[in-house]
């Protein structure tokens, strides 16, 4: 939804740049045999700290859209729902982190000074970034929580 | 003069001695060069920014100098650009000057120098030009990060129809980089081993957001791109215009063309200049600005609008006269006063302004198909008297205004409407008479028309006849007919009556119309004229009537057939001696009669002439013409006449001369040809059918009991009774519900059954039904019975069956033609037979194949040891023969049971 906005080449059916990447903001790619072996405080905290950086990077997103595209109320909308969502996940992780009784890893900055300056290709870049990592890791998270379900059952 | 030639040779060599030492100093710097020259890079922009000084020049000197700037591109040798940029210097100031580079300046190194020369009248002899300054090298590469390449510009905003270049810049010349634009790649030319160049011509403009551009090399490098925002152009605003409604604001119109608006870019502004009051305003709207008018009074005003975007301005101008540019507001408070039938005064108000001027208002009245049209000269209340109205009519008027004295635009119409009043009606009705003699009695049927809208001067609500007795001129009779009425219907007696007839709306009566009545109809024989009509109508002409007539009268009847005539007239002028009578009413194949009265100067009506005729003959209704030859003959039978029609007949004598006159037609309508035959059939059917009804309803159950039985009986089958007459009269019928299809039941015969099964050989009471499958039944296929007496002695009776006891074996290949029941029935009968013949004594084996084994899956077959559902076959269980050593259940599978075929899908069991 997010590429049909940008025009050439996000918008092209069948879009992928997998060698895109932002340096501020953690790969949801794993192996499965590194994945699997994660113990629960890793795995909680590695997606814990994935959606803090997304939060941000998905304010930063919405305010880049909402330079390069005034016009679209709808993708704006799309984009806060899916930092509220974000948000929301990690609230939910913290909760859980502190019943297993696994330390919360402090707040930080991601961001730093990396966003100004940005051309609008730039930003648009990393628009398609940040979304295709918000599914990925929003996938990753469903499989974390499912193993954590599966492991502490009730 | 000696003396002279030597001071003149002193003088030359003297001045040749400066003109070494100039040249001598011509080696060294000038005192003017430019000195301290830096360069600044405006990525953005593409703009190089020079800066420099001029030294050595004296506190307050200023002097007009010009700079020689060169620009190279890649290498020194490569000159780009050369300007020459004249200005004044001043001591002690830093010159600046700038180049827009049309390539991205990240994309080649660029390198400037500049020299200066003095280009003042003060100092010719210091015209020529300094030493080249040191060559300053730009090279932004140098700053850019570690990426494996790059683009350029980046984000760049240019008007449609432009140039723009683009490059890339890669790390390494290995790379195989593709550019696109908008997907479509693009060609590019190789500036430098790592640096490709891409020109764009004649940019369009494709959205708001921008065009994307981005290249992708062929090793997995990542996207790199930029956005380039094409703006449309900016166009010179259109239709320029002030005015003003009050003289206290003036508001200023334009069209303003293609807006510019880009996300880089907001759409264009525009402000408002005057140069006289030199005030200036931003317009808050695209298309029109307000502009307070000074309260100095200033008359003349001189505009300047500018549109004005990131890339460019455009101007317009306009000056004007304030008081030429007045648009007044439209005129309020129009009234009509004193209004009567025929006049009316219009009163209306204008807008008062600060100044003091005239309005001319125009005024436009439009009635029934009149337009009336005022102007009037107005300075505060405008007022009109329109006189020469109809009266009761309905008029619309409109009044708009504009500047007299220097016409700019008229204001907006107001409009109201009024309605005249009523007058007395202006003409008197058309009125005529029917006289008919009734018993000693005159019946005079009065007919008048309907005044038009123009002579009725309003609502016509009665009309009054005043019958005077001028045999007794003292007796007269007022009778008032309220309208829509349009005649009435008088008994009088045979004197003579002089009739009055007006028509009266709320304000007064009409003028009478006077016609004389007498007992006598005036119908005095007089000949009858035959008249053909045309497309429009009858053309009728009679003779001038001597001595004194005020006109005359054509009367007919609109519907000469119907039981009320329809009675119309037409009236005419005492000179007129023709007119032509026409009638949407008339109709082809109708006979049409007038009568032509003159009215007298005594206005008694009498017959001139009667004329008939059709509008238009039709070919059937051409009368067919017999001739009778025998004087004597008084009937005559014509034949071959169609049913329901209508024919008239006319006799005629003839002479040896010709034929006498016409009278009248005799008229005749045919009956109905097949009325009177249909009844005489269809009675007596109707009759016969509701007998047959009647019976059958009253015999109803008996005759369902007969005809359609809820449920078939076999019993009652005719078949039946034809087998009963020929074969076992013992035969019974089965019973459907009794059937199991889908059991198979495998029984082991010992010895003692054979008998019964070679009776069976002999007796030949072998029968095979086949039966459809029941509902009940979850098997598709057909049910097929064997009923076999020689088994069934004594469950027959009770119609028992559903196991088929077949032969040993069935040859796969025989049993899958048994497509057809009358197949099967051979084939199972054969196998059967044969397979008796071959049973071993002692171990005879009966293979019974399950009717719907094909369609079957699942149970394909089921051990005596579990046997099927018996609760329906029971009776047939009882003749199963089964052996004692099978008895016994878990055997089975190793019982001597030596074959079960199955007829399914080519799979034998065993």
């Amino acid at each position: 939804m997010q590429l049909q906005y940008q025009g050439s080449p996000f918008s092209d059916p069948g879009f992928s740049a997998p060698e895109l990447q932002l340096s501020s903001l953690p790969p949801a790619v794993v192996s499965f045999k590194t994945w699997h072996a994660l113990d629960d405080r890793e795995r909680l905290s590695h997606a814990q700290g994935a959606f803090l950086a997304l939060t941000q990077h998905l304010q930063l997103v919405g305010d880049d859209q909402r330079d390069l595209n005034p016009g679209s109320p709808m993708l704006l909308a799309q984009i806060r729902a899916a930092r509220l969502r974000a948000q929301g996940l990690l609230g939910n992780m913290a909760a859980i982190m502190t019943a297993l009784g696994l330390p919360i890893p402090p707040e930080e900055d991601t961001l730093g000074v990396v966003p100004f300056g940005a051309s609008a290709f730039e930003r648009k870049c990393r628009g398609y970034v940040v979304t295709r990592e918000y599914g990925h890791w929003t996938d990753r998270a469903v499989r974390d929580l499912a193993l954590l379900k599966a492991k502490y059952p009730g | 003069m000696a003396l002279f030639s030597v001071f003149q040779t002193t003088f030359l060599l003297a001045l040749l001695s400066l003109r070494t030492y100039q040249s001598e100093v011509l080696s060294e710097p000038l005192p003017w060069a430019p000195e301290s020259l830096r360069v600044f890079i405006n990525s953005t922009h593409q703009c190089l920014h020079l800066q420099w000084s001029v030294h050595n020049l004296a506190h307050h000197q200023e002097l007009k100098m010009v700079f020689q700037i060169e620009i190279s591109r890649i290498k020194t040798s490569n000159v780009i650009w050369v300007e020459n940029y004249s200005t004044t210097v001043k001591w002690n100031q830093v010159l600046h000057w700038s180049w827009e580079s049309k390539l991205p300046l990240e994309c080649a190194k660029h390198f400037i120098r500049m020299r200066s020369a003095v280009d003042d009248a003060k100092t010719p002899e210091q015209s020529f030009w300094s030493n080249w300054s040191s060559w300053e090298e730009v090279h932004v590469q140098n700053s850019l990060g570690h990426d494996p390449f790059f683009v350029f510009p980046k984000d760049k905003l240019v008007e449609e129809g432009s140039n723009v270049t683009i490059c890339y810049v890669s790390r390494s010349q290995q790379n195989n980089i593709s550019c696109y634009l908008e997907g479509v790649r693009m060609q590019g030319e190789q500036l430098e081993p790592n640096v490709s160049v891409f020109n764009l011509n004649h940019v369009a403009f494709i959205r708001e957001t921008g065009t994307n551009i981005y290249c992708k090399g062929d090793q997995g490098d990542s996207i790199k791109g930029i956005v380039l925002f094409v703006s449309k152009v900016l166009e010179e605003p259109k239709d320029f215009s002030c005015e003003t409604q009050d003289l206290t604001t003036l508001n200023c119109t334009w069209d303003p063309r293609s807006d510019t608006g880009l996300l880089k870019q907001l759409s264009q502004s525009y402000t408002l200049f005057e140069s006289f009051s030199g005030k200036k305003t931003l317009c808050k709207h695209k298309s029109w600005c307000s502009w307070e008018v000074a309260p100095e009074s200033q008359e003349m005003y001189n505009f300047t609008l500018t549109a004005e975007n990131y890339l460019r301005k455009r101007s317009v101008h306009l000056l004007f006269n304030l008081t030429h540019r007045v648009h007044p507001m439209a005129p309020f408070s129009v009234l009509f006063t004193d209004v009567s039938a025929t006049n009316a005064t219009m009163t209306w108000k204008v807008h008062t302004t600060g100044n003091y001027y005239t309005l001319l208002c125009q005024v436009e009245l439009y009635g029934e198909g009149e337009v009336i049209q005022r102007n009037v000269s107005v300075e505060v209340d405008g007022k009109q008297l329109f006189g020469g109205l109809k009266p009761d009519t309905e008029y619309r008027a409109q009044v708009r205004c504009a500047n007299a004295n220097h016409f700019w635009k008229w204001s907006e119409w107001t409009r109201q409407n009024f309605t005249t009043a009523e007058a007395a009606p202006s003409e008197a009705p058309d009125v005529w008479r029917n006289v008919k003699s009734v018993q000693g009695h005159s019946v005079v049927t009065l007919f008048w028309k309907p005044l038009s809208k123009l002579q009725a001067n309003g609502k016509i609500l009665f009309y009054n006849i005043v019958i005077e007795n001028l045999d007794r001129s003292s007796i007269s009779k007022l009778l008032s007919i309220p309208a829509p009425a349009n005649g009435t219907e008088l008994n009088l007696d045979q004197c003579l009556y002089q009739i009055h007839v007006t028509a009266n709306n709320s304000v007064g009566t009409s003028p009478a119309s006077v016609i004389i009545v007498s007992g006598d109809p005036g119908n005095k024989e007089v000949e009858e004229e035959r008249v053909k009509g045309m497309e429009d109508g009858f053309s009728l002409s009679w003779k001038p009537q001597p001595g004194n007539v005020t006109g005359y009268i054509v009367e007919w009847c609109d519907h000469p057939r119907g039981p009320l005539c329809d009675l119309q007239w037409k009236s005419v002028g005492p000179t007129t001696t023709s007119t032509v009578v026409s009638s949407d009413a008339f109709r082809p194949g109708v006979q049409y009669n007038f009568r032509i009265y003159g009215i007298s100067t005594e206005r008694v009506p009498y017959l001139l002439e009667k004329k008939t005729g059709y509008s238009q003959e039709l070919d059937d209704a051409v009368c067919c013409k017999y001739r009778i030859d025998n004087p004597k003959q008084k009937t005559f039978v014509v034949e071959n006449l169609q049913p329901e029609s209508f024919y008239e007949f006319l006799v005629t004598p003839y002479t040896s001369v010709g034929e006498g006159p016409h009278g009248a037609f005799t008229k005749v309508t045919t009956p109905d040809e097949y009325s009177p035959i249909l009844i005489r059939i269809i009675l007596p059917m109707v009759f016969c059918i509701l007998l047959i009804m009647i019976i059958c309803y009253l015999k109803s159950q008996w005759m369902k009991e007969k005809c359609y039985p809820d449920i078939p009986d076999p019993y009652k089958s005719s078949v039946l009774s034809l087998i009963k007459s020929k074969e076992n009269p013992r035969l019974t019928i089965m019973s459907i519900k009794d059937c199991v299809p889908d059991s198979i039941e495998v029984l082991n015969k010992q010895e003692g059954t054979r008998k019964s099964l070679t009776e069976t050989e002999s007796s030949k009471a072998t029968y095979l039904y086949l039966l459809p499958t029941e509902k009940s039944y979850s098997g598709p296929g057909p049910c097929i019975c064997f009923e076999n007496f020689t088994y069934n002695q004594a469950a027959s009776d009770s119609a028992s069956c559903g196991h088929v006891p077949v032969a040993p074996v069935a040859p796969l290949s025989q049993l899958g033609l048994l497509t057809s029941p009358e197949n099967l029935l051979k084939a199972l009968e054969k196998n059967y037979m044969n397979s008796l013949g071959e049973i071993p004594a002692g171990e005879t084996n009966l293979n019974y194949v399950s009717q719907l084994a094909s369609a079957m899956s699942g149970d394909k077959f089921i051990l005596p040891t579990n046997p099927p559902e018996p609760a329906l076959c029971s009776e047939y269980k009882m003749q199963m023969a089964i052996p004692l050593g099978l008895a016994s259940p878990p055997s089975s599978g190793s019982s001597s049971l030596s074959s079960v075929t199955l007829l399914d899908e080519g799979e034998h069991y065993h």
